[in-house]
């Protein structure tokens, strides 16, 4: 018994803390939030572009968590990658949402477009020291060796919710430039972030 | 859909860029082909590496409290458990009166998970239904009272009293709260032995012209009761002196006959 009570959540794997989460453990709930919890936040505020929304967002996607903590599946990839998967679909229809809402109103809806693209002046909140900044970093780096136009068609896939057609509309673009865009900027950032791994020893 | 098609489409899938129509066809054959599904991984975790990447930014610190507070309330309902999570909404409160919103957000999903339900129930036979409207039914009851309790305690001029076991009842303790601009209160107590058979719980307000029927408790097998108390009695009756409950006749008296077994401290 004294040994349950003297285990440090913050030095868990978030696997280990969805295992507690099953068990409706709160204090594993919290360490996820205080793990994850800025960076839900951040996502959902670089496609929603307000945040007081943002914070909606976040809450809705800790809580979906910890509502059915069941559906996320080792098996089928890191923590990390299906909380950001909740995170930018949450925040995706909430920007959809919000540009109707923007648009009855004649208003541009959701983040500007320069605001979504990954920049070389992207800086974290210095306030926030986290854990994970060397490999945010290192993912940021992997980001920013694409191509502009690369970088473009994929940021307003992922941040702006666009399909395909709707980026090849607004750029002006024809439908097979912006998918062989969208392929290569995807093969780029998979072979520098697998190099990246692989020089750290990861996976 | 083949593999070779499929792979075209992977990196458009990950980052959400496919139309509906396509996204259909290549969900449908990565679902049936682990190589495809080993691709499609691989390419979420590009696309959401954007994610991870997105320079951080900072919260307000009342989210924190908003979010666990929420996540404590939702604990204690699915388990049905009834009374010790309007501490976690209380403490929410007290630190801004964020809890309303967290609740607002929680029935909103409860909401969901029933239509959820409701779809998954529909898939199976028709005698399911009268399952459904049971969970309804008593899901709707329950959150219809403690939304009522969390609007009650959350709102600036509630008022709590505490309230303790009579010699009757050494071990009971409870609490009452009220809020005037709601017009509503709540009554929350534990450690309350059984009343004699035949009799029930019975909440008064004690004023200075007279003892006055605010409703039955609801007792629990473990002992805990509560209540809701909506102020539907008027006429001058003086000033409120304090709150009482006392075990009477099952069937509910206007008149009080029962000694207290579970009051607030006063001069009464």
């Amino acid at each position: 018994m004294a040994e349950a009570e003297i285990v440090d959540y913050a030095d868990l794997q978030d696997s280990e803390l969805m295992d507690r989460l099953c068990g409706r453990d709160l204090r594993a709930f919290e360490a996820l939030y205080d793990r994850y919890g800025d960076l839900v936040f951040s996502v959902a505020l670089r496609v929603v572009a307000d945040s007081h929304v943002a914070e909606d967002v976040t809450q809705d996607v800790f809580l979906r968590v910890w509502r059915r903590p069941e559906q996320f599946d080792l098996q089928r990839g890191k923590f990390v990658t299906w909380l950001l998967s909740i995170a930018r679909n949450r925040s995706i229809d909430e920007r959809r949402t919000q540009g109707r809402r923007l648009r009855h109103e004649s208003q541009a809806g959701g983040a500007e477009e320069e605001d979504i693209i990954p920049s070389a002046d992207d800086r974290d909140d210095p306030a926030l020291a986290t854990v994970l900044s060397d490999e945010r970093a290192a993912v940021r780096q992997a980001l920013l060796v694409l191509p502009p136009e690369q970088r473009l068609a994929i940021s307003l896939a992922y941040f702006g919710g666009m399909t395909q057609q709707e980026i090849a509309n607004r750029l002006g673009q024809p439908l097979g430039t912006v998918k062989t865009r969208i392929r290569l900027g995807m093969q780029k950032m998979r072979a520098a972030l697998n190099e990246r791994y692989e020089r750290r020893g990861q996976r | 859909m083949d593999c070779e098609a499929a792979r075209e489409h992977l990196d458009a899938l990950a980052l959400g860029a496919l139309d509906t129509e396509e996204r259909r066809a290549a969900e449908a054959h990565v679902a049936s082909c682990e190589a495809c599904a080993a691709l499609a991984q691989e390419a979420r975790e590009t696309a959401h590496a954007l994610a991870f990447a997105t320079p951080l930014r900072q919260p307000s610190a009342a989210l924190k409290s908003r979010i666990l507070a929420a996540a404590a309330v939702l604990r204690d309902v699915r388990e049905g458990r009834r009374s010790r999570w309007w501490a976690a909404a209380a403490a929410a409160a007290v630190v801004g009166g964020v809890a309303l919103a967290a609740w607002a957000g929680y029935l909103q999903m409860e909401v969901d998970d029933l239509n959820e339900r409701n779809a998954a129930l529909r898939r199976d036979a028709t005698s399911q239904a009268a399952a459904l409207a049971a969970v309804r039914g008593s899901l709707g009851d329950r959150i219809d009272t403690q939304s009522q309790v969390l609007a009650i305690i959350s709102h600036p001029d509630a008022v709590r009293t505490e309230m303790w076991g009579t010699e009757a009842a050494p071990g009971a303790r409870g609490w009452y709260v009220w809020s005037s601009a709601e017009q509503l209160g709540a009554l929350d107590a534990d450690g309350m032995p059984p009343p004699p058979p035949g009799s029930a719980y019975q909440l008064w307000f004690i004023y200075e012209k007279g003892w006055v029927n605010a409703g039955s408790l609801e007792l629990e097998a473990d002992g805990s009761a509560r209540t809701i108390v909506r102020r539907t009695w008027s006429g001058d009756w003086g000033q409120l002196q304090g709150y009482a409950v006392t075990a009477e006749p099952a069937a509910g008296a206007m008149e009080r006959s029962g000694e207290p077994v579970l009051a607030s401290a006063g001069d009464w």
